[in-house]
């Protein structure tokens, strides 16, 4: 099951995921980010502790992203693994998202 | 270039098979994880080794995630049966349920060139479960039953070697 932490920084909002980033996971990932827009429109998603991710989680990040990046917004990912990342690889999205190793570096990108 | 197994007409063929075993749930994504925990079991029987059988979860899921979500309402989840089948080359899955009507054979592959903002997210499910399995086979009976059966070869490279090779244009 995915766990969904948010963090609102002074001038972004920190997603912090950890779990299986599933099609369930991608229920409670929209349930729970649906209203942050609001916030804030630069949010950063840290993935260090999920430990799997299927076309439901992509999908999900991919359509914040984009919601996001409509509003003039955006997202940057950061501590994905070396798991996740072939999976990000296999589904063709690796250079859609914004992937970083550090939150430093998702700091500097939004 | 990528390696894309073609979703194929039928049940597959004949295969003496070792050992099978099979796992019904609730059409529910709550369902997923179990579902991911038996057929890794499986892989690895099979000789798989842990990144293998983490890929195999992977097409299993997308599979039942896409049965799931699309084939049944919230109120009213169907069962959903899987079978993991041990034969000397690798592992055959196979998936029945009988939700609604989804013709595999019209999903298009994703356009990953396009900007993100630009279209429609979608298909990625069963790209990834092309990219990863070696054949796949779609049928449909009368009685609305609809079968996949997905076959991983321990010798095949599928997934792996050439997901680098992925040159998507930065939206």
């Amino acid at each position: 099951m995915l766990n969904v932490r948010i963090t609102h920084k002074h001038n972004y909002i920190l997603i912090t995921l950890s779990g299986r980033f599933d099609a369930y996971g991608a229920g409670i990932f929209t349930g729970q980010t649906a209203d942050l827009e609001e916030g804030s429109k630069f949010w950063i998603v840290d993935m260090t502790e999920a430990d799997y991710l299927s076309s439901a989680g992509i999908k999900a990040l991919l359509e914040a992203d984009k919601s996001l990046q409509m509003k003039k917004g955006k997202m940057a990912v950061y501590g994905i693994s070396e798991n996740l990342m072939r999976i990000i690889q296999i589904s063709g999205t690796k250079n859609i998202f914004k992937i970083v190793p550090t939150i430093d570096e998702a700091v500097k990108l939004l | 270039m990528n390696n894309l197994a073609a979703i194929q007409p039928g049940p597959p063929p004949e295969i003496i098979r070792s050992a099978q075993v099979t796992l019904q749930i609730c059409a529910m994504t709550q369902n997923l994880e179990i579902a991911g925990d038996f057929v890794r079991t499986a892989a690895k029987t099979a000789g798989f080794d842990e990144a293998g059988a983490r890929l195999i979860e992977l097409a299993l899921d997308e599979i039942v995630s896409n049965a799931i979500m699309h084939g049944y309402s919230v109120n009213c989840p169907g069962k959903i049966v899987i079978k993991a089948a041990v034969f000397d080359e690798g592992l055959i899955i196979t998936t029945q349920e009988s939700g609604k009507d989804f013709n595999p054979f019209s999903v298009e592959d994703p356009r990953l060139d396009v900007p993100l903002t630009e279209r429609k997210i979608g298909g990625l499910g069963i790209y990834i479960v092309k990219q990863i399995m070696d054949e796949i086979y779609f049928e449909m009976r009368e009685d609305k039953l609809k079968i996949f059966s997905m076959i991983k070869r321990l010798n095949s490279n599928t997934g792996v070697s050439d997901a680098e090779c992925q040159n998507n244009s930065q939206a």
